[in-house]
């Protein structure tokens, strides 16, 4: 028989074990953010203490949150990591839709009573040990909300007791300051992720209104990731990147993307006039004049500041550059000054990059409902710089200009709002745009007739 | 009065017989899956298809029940007095909670449904002495 002083003895032992336990998970919870070392040396801890040989951590799915989904386990021969248990299905599902702790023992023989007692019904699979005889599975929640489960079961009929309820409970909530922190952080991450876009977006903005402040940042920006990516040391090459980047930004204004820019850098601005493989696209607003002439001056600015500051953005994206803004169009260049072997399927992204974007801001209200038309031919310039010290402008020439701008004309004919010559087709064959073909078509003084395309949505 | 050697036996892992006698004196045994326990002079029983038990029981208010520790197979017999049926309160809702736990399991948690948690006074206990 035992004496209440071996009772007090061993009572005395297992509270030296909480403590210690707890001691020891929540230094670790402290001192890690992976939830895997977290969840395993707590397993272990478990296991070494108090010898709980099966064990088993289930989290809320990120996007099935009725399910749980086994994360971590401890003693089922590795086995069972990412099975799912349905929020509400035995045990463990039961804990997690009451948010109660729940202590089960003889659950196999009351599995086969109830089996007994009634029809032939499926019963369902759940992970755990095959011959369960007692099980203790207990909620892990932040403030209010489930996050997961953790359970220990044993083959052993009423091996566990409300001791072991405290003592799961303390590791649960531990387990779940655990997972909060590594969701805070996460959540941190992407927040200093989106700070950082929106940070980037507000630069394209500032950039436009104090535009002179704003390219002293770019230039330091540019040259601070060229000094990071070449290795550039002070000095010399430095005057060069900024007698570059100078160069480069009175060509092209603010018209170019940040990517180009490098680029242009990278290859040490050889914008000397030369022969170039591009796409261009013109882009005219149909009866520009009527609506210009029916509204207020300021409205037509605005109207024009609004639409074409999205356009020449829209052209950035897709390594283009806007070239020339006409009264009520533009054209823009892609695969010149930087070379590349995608500049039709550029080309072709951003036309429909635009034509969505038009459709979203009549849409929303922003703009009055307008058809806009785009024309896109592929071939050869002579692309450079054309111009004195005080302006200089780079500048396009060839019968490639004049065949897109024509192609652009032809939307007034077929009453489209996006055609592109066969050479553009040619570029984007393979990519599985919508198009009708319109067959050859002959265009004011281009001796050969061209064939003509569609893009539909 | 339920000493701590008898709890091992009130978890569920062997079924306890239930005996009560109608107004005529006819008794009734039923299988049960557990006697919970409440407190040391208190047990609950749950209510699912104790028809003709309970019948009796609400009749003259008195049953028998026993349980066994399945370590050692040691038993014992606990004279009841029905004191009230609850449902709701901490108790009761354990209780659901076991069932709907087994139940789903087996696909049946719309078939079985915690009546009601019907809670006993101890009137005294007795070990059951084997020979």
């Amino acid at each position: 028989m035992k004496t209440e002083n071996d009772n007090l003895i061993e009572l005395i032992e297992r509270q030296k074990k909480v403590v210690n336990i707890i001691h020891e998970v929540s230094s670790k919870v402290n001192s890690s953010l992976d939830l895997d070392t977290i969840f395993n040396s707590t397993f272990n801890l478990l296991d070494r203490y108090f010898s709980f040989k099966h064990i088993m951590i289930l989290l809320v799915g990120k996007e099935d949150s009725d399910q749980l989904h086994v994360t971590a386990i401890h003693g089922y021969d590795g086995m069972g990591v990412g099975a799912v248990v349905p929020i509400g299905k035995g045990i463990i599902g039961i804990v997690a839709k009451n948010k109660k702790l729940l202590r089960m023992s003889g659950v196999m023989q009351n599995v086969r009573y109830l089996k007994a007692a009634s029809s032939d019904r499926k019963s369902i699979d759940l992970p755990g040990i095959e011959n369960c005889g007692s099980q203790l599975a207990v909620p892990l929640q932040i403030h209010e909300d489930l996050v997961g489960v953790i359970s220990v079961e044993s083959p052993n009929v009423g091996l566990f007791d409300s001791k072991d309820e405290e003592l799961l409970e303390m590791i649960s909530d531990q387990i779940g300051i655990a997972v909060n922190n590594a969701n805070q952080f996460k959540i941190i991450e992407t927040t200093n992720a989106q700070l950082k876009d929106l940070n980037e977006n507000l630069e394209q903005k500032v950039i436009e209104r104090t535009k002179e402040l704003a390219r002293q940042k770019d230039k330091i920006e540019v040259q601070h990731s060229l000094l990071e990516e070449q290795h550039i040391t002070l000095g010399e090459e430095q005057n060069k990147t900024q007698k570059m980047l100078e160069k480069i930004e009175t060509l092209f204004g603010q018209q170019v993307s940040q990517e180009i820019v490098k680029e242009l850098v990278k290859i040490e601005g050889d914008i000397n006039s030369k022969l170039y493989d591009v796409t261009i696209m013109f882009l005219d607003i149909r009866d520009f004049t009527v609506f210009a002439d029916s509204r207020a001056p300021e409205e037509v600015a605005s109207f024009q500041n609004k639409v074409f500051g999205e356009l020449i953005e829209i052209v950035k994206k897709h390594k283009g550059i806007t070239n020339q803004i006409l009264g009520d169009g533009i054209m823009a260049v892609f695969g010149a000054p930087v070379v590349t072997n995608e500049h039709a399927s550029n080309a072709v992204a951003a036309g429909y990059s635009i034509l969505n974007k038009i459709k979203e801001l009549a849409e929303k209200g922003e703009i009055p409902e307008i058809r806009i038309g785009i024309g896109l031919h592929s071939g050869k310039v002579i692309a450079g710089n054309i111009g004195n010290n005080y302006r200089k402008q780079y500048s396009l020439t060839g019968t490639t200009v004049i065949i897109a701008s024509r192609i652009e004309q032809l939307n007034k004919v077929y009453k489209s709002q996006f055609l592109v010559s066969e050479n553009v087709y040619e570029g984007i064959r393979n990519i599985g745009y919508p198009i009708t073909e319109l067959g050859d078509v002959e265009l004011k003084g281009i001796e050969q007739a061209i064939g003509i395309y569609q893009l539909v949505k | 009065m339920i000493t701590e050697e008898i709890i091992p036996g009130m978890q569920g892992a062997l079924p306890s017989v239930l005996a009560t006698v109608d107004e005529n004196g006819t008794p009734n045994i039923s299988y049960i899956s557990q006697v919970y326990y409440v407190d040391d002079t208190h047990v609950a029983l749950s209510n699912q298809f104790l028809n003709k038990s309970m019948r009796n029981i609400k009749n003259n208010g008195i049953a028998t029940v026993n349980v066994v520790r399945p370590d050692n197979l040691k038993s014992w017999y606990f004279e009841l007095k029905h004191k009230k049926s609850k449902t709701d309160g901490d108790l009761f809702e354990n209780m659901t909670m076991q069932l709907e736990a087994i139940a789903s399991m087996t696909g049946m948690e719309d078939v079985f449904k915690l009546r009601a948690s019907e809670i006993f006074e101890v009137v005294k206990v007795y070990e059951v002495i084997m020979s």
